[in-house]
């Protein structure tokens, strides 16, 4: 089930309200209710893979137990290990064996041995696995690294794995976070359910308003790229930065929203990254939940930043590319990582990489100074030319964008124009320039009139209504 | 708790509200302001789905206007005659695309089908009745709320930017140009004959006949016409109706017309050069009056096999 189908438009009301008016007398009704409901929500798209998740669920539940029992550290690491291989090797075979194989054949025939793949295996990627494999993966770590105790609690495990807003693309959360929050009794606080609808609300809005509007544009220049000059090709670019942006952070936006419906917290996943002005502060804004759960579960074990500088910038490669990895079986990916890597290193060699820690830029004022300006500015264009990788078919047609991009085409008026959505996009920005020091865009909204609120609502849901008329998915399924 | 679903309640019902009075407001516009206005001002029209669009070449035929749109459904074509029929009062004769294919089930997906419906009832949602919107909604409700939203969105596209003549969006002659004299590439593409299924479409013969009907009532002349095929494939429906329903309606029957492979696209589209060979024809037969004949059923066909002669 996706979030922007009627589907769904049927599902939340329906658990909302068997959640606070039926199952609302004890804690353990509750949980069963969102383990039943998350099971149902992901079996409607394919229920032969809920054996999957609940086949992680079981491993990991028995594995949490047996690492918290293990009187040694030998022990506790051997099970840690089976939870890891168990966890990556689900992984592997479905995400990543055949571009092994592809890519093994690839190498054997530039050395001039051509092969037919007789391994290449016609297999579905299961919606989300990225998702929620790493997050039972955390619930093992966290009780290895004494962040956590195992529960008993077999539901609420079952729960805290396949909890239904998160669990195809996200916030990761690690268990130590989530997994408690399901032994605490919930209440029904009617600002905190306020507040979750108004971030489901911005979360359509960045998806049906932002995303979708930018695909229908991207997908005709990336899929005629050989047709298109330069400067149509950098909109097809600036347009794609944006369509992530909105299908993936409006995905969070839904996720955190809808949790916040039942009393639970999900950690913040996107923190206007496109205001960022370098990409150190770039990658402590976009897609949270996995940069963090890198930095604690690999970069910080392989030493992170204490050893000496080649070792550090090992492991600073290393995560880059473990987290283009993440993403897909596919060298664009892992290019986009190398970009990235390459961008932040010089930025931790002069040890400027945490300039902008803490705060936000123009923090309290109304427009940014020239020089902010200008770091965003060049920051956000980093980014974009990253993103072409991303979104390209492979490598050699990353480049001959690039290529003809950086020509004297460039110059010329672009042959495409898409009016509404660029109109779409400079509101946006604006809503989340000012809404930058909030949780979400329109977070800061509760300061109004309820006449202007509601308005406001208003013209949006109308907005998302008439443009909901296509069906379609979010990119970050496929992860 | 209490508040929260008064208030939730209250929005959703303004919402509601404001969606209805959006569209009824810019249906109004729609249906008020939108011009059908033909300016040729033809005495002729054809109308029908993808067949009749690419056969008649209406710059080759006077007087005559092919306004057939390509995997229409009678259902559509009913709304869109209707007001054809009021901006256009100098049209004789509508020419109605009768192939055996429009009167079988396939041609309810053509109705209500997610893709047909998202496409069409945008385009015509302004000048549909209670009753039309409710057959939609009756036999897919959930995909009429999507084509409900993409008309909401094309209503206010027309309000905003849209040219007022619609005359030009809603039809006609569909140039096929992958023309290729090859025969054995066009041979491939022939798909061998295969007895279609005889359920029918009970929705789309309904409008047939309340097409007929209309055109009867505004004394405009009907004649059926089943574009020149390479299967000939009658289903008994469809023969059924001509013998009994349609019977008293014209009909010409070209889907006969001894034309080779290589003036078709593929077995039921003509190509570019099967269109204008056609067209040349039927502007000849429209010349000497033909439409007015009693024995047309009968002369056409010797027609037709006197040309295979020439």
């Amino acid at each position: 089930m996706v979030f922007n189908s009627l589907s769904f438009m049927f599902f939340l009301p329906t658990v909302f309200f068997l959640y606070w008016f039926v199952f609302n007398k004890s804690l353990r009704l509750q949980n069963s209710l969102i383990l039943i409901s998350s099971y149902f929500f992901y079996g409607w798209w394919d229920w032969r893979f809920l054996s999957l998740i609940f086949l992680s669920t079981i491993v990991d539940y028995f594995i949490g137990l047996k690492i918290y029992d293990s009187s040694d550290k030998k022990g506790k690491k051997s099970y840690l290990w089976i939870s890891i291989l168990f966890n990556l090797s689900l992984l592997g075979f479905f995400k990543y064996f055949n571009f092994f194989i592809d890519s093994w054949i690839d190498l054997v025939g530039t050395l001039g041995y051509e092969h037919q793949s007789k391994w290449t295996l016609n297999v579905i990627l299961p919606i989300g696995i990225s998702f929620y494999t790493f997050q039972t993966m955390s619930y093992s770590l966290d009780i290895y690294y004494g962040k956590l105790k195992p529960t008993k609690d077999f539901i609420s495990f079952a729960s805290f794995v396949s909890f239904f807003p998160q669990l195809v693309a996200g916030p990761i959360e690690k268990a130590r976070d989530l997994l408690p929050q399901f032994f605490i009794k919930r209440e029904f606080i009617y600002k905190t359910v306020v507040d979750g609808l108004r971030q489901i609300l911005w979360g359509f809005v960045k998806k049906i308003l932002i995303a979708d509007q930018c695909s229908e544009t991207v997908n005709i220049i990336f899929n005629n790229s050989y047709n298109y000059q330069g400067s149509t090709l950098l909109l097809g670019a600036f347009l794609f930065s944006f369509q992530i942006y909105g299908d993936f952070s409006g995905y969070s936006d839904i996720a955190i929203g809808t949790a916040r419906l039942f009393g639970f917290n999900l950690k913040k996943n996107f923190s206007y990254p496109y205001f960022s002005r370098d990409i150190g502060e770039f990658w402590r804004r976009w897609h949270i939940s996995l940069s963090m759960w890198f930095r604690d579960y690999l970069y910080i074990p392989l030493g992170g930043s204490k050893g000496s500088k080649w070792l550090s910038i090992r492991n600073i490669f290393i995560i880059f590319l473990v987290s283009s990895f993440w993403h897909g079986a596919n060298w664009t990916f892992i290019m986009w990582g190398l970009i990235h890597a390459l961008l932040y290193i010089p930025l931790f060699l002069r040890g400027k990489n945490k300039r902008y820690l803490t705060t936000v830029v123009s923090e309290n004022r109304y427009l940014p100074t020239i020089k902010e300006l200008s770091q965003m500015v060049r920051t956000f264009f980093f980014t974009m030319i990253a993103w072409v990788f991303f979104r390209s078919e492979s490598v050699n047609h990353a480049f001959m964008i690039l290529s003809n991009i950086f020509s004297k085409s460039i110059l010329n008026k672009p042959e495409i124009i898409p009016h509404i959505t660029i109109l779409f996009i400079i509101i946006f920005m604006i809503i989340e320039w000012f809404g930058k020091n909030s949780d979400f865009g329109i977070s800061s909204i509760v300061f109004f009139k309820k006449k202007i609120r509601w308005g406001f609502y208003f013209i949006l849901c109308f907005l998302i209504f008439i443009l909901i008329s296509e069906k379609t998915e979010f990119i970050y399924f496929q992860f | 708790m209490k508040k929260f679903l008064k208030n939730i309640l209250s929005f959703l019902i303004l919402l509601i509200l404001i969606i209805f009075f959006s569209d009824i407001t810019l249906s109004y516009f729609q249906n008020r302001f939108s011009s059908f206005k033909l300016i040729e001002n033809p005495k002729y029209i054809i109308l029908g789905h993808s067949q009749s669009a690419m056969a008649y070449n209406d710059t080759i035929i006077s007087d005559l206007r092919n306004l057939s749109d390509l995997g229409e459904s009678y259902f559509y074509t009913f709304i869109k005659l209707k007001k054809i029929l009021e901006h256009n009062k100098t049209i004789e004769t509508i020419f109605l695309e009768y192939s055996s294919n429009q009167v079988i089930d396939t041609m309810d997906e053509w109705i209500w089908g997610f893709k047909k419906m998202n496409y069409r009832y945008p385009k015509y949602s302004s000048y549909m009745n209670f009753y039309e919107n409710l057959v939609l909604i009756r036999n897919n409700p959930i995909d009429f709320l999507f084509a409900y939203s993409s008309s909401l969105r094309y209503k206010l596209e027309f309000f905003l930017f849209n040219d007022l003549n619609v005359s030009n969006s809603i039809g006609g002659f569909r140039m096929n140009k992958t023309t290729s004299k090859n025969e054995e590439i066009i041979n491939e593409r022939v798909i061998k004959y295969e007895s279609l299924p005889v359920k029918s479409s009970k929705k789309n013969i309904e409008y047939l006949i309340k097409i007929i009907n209309y055109c009867k009532e505004l004394n405009v002349n009907v004649v059926l016409i089943s574009s020149p095929t390479l299967s000939h494939n009658n289903n008994k429906i469809y023969l059924r109706l001509l013998e009994n329903e349609l019977s008293e309606v014209a009909y010409f029957n070209f889907s006969e017309f001894p034309l080779n492979h290589i003036y078709f696209e593929d077995n039921i589209h003509l190509n570019s050069e099967g269109a204008n060979l056609i067209s040349i024809w039927f502007e000849n037969l429209l010349k000497i009056d033909f439409v007015k004949n009693q024995e047309q059923r009968k002369i056409l066909q010797e027609k037709i096999k006197s040309w295979k002669k020439e």
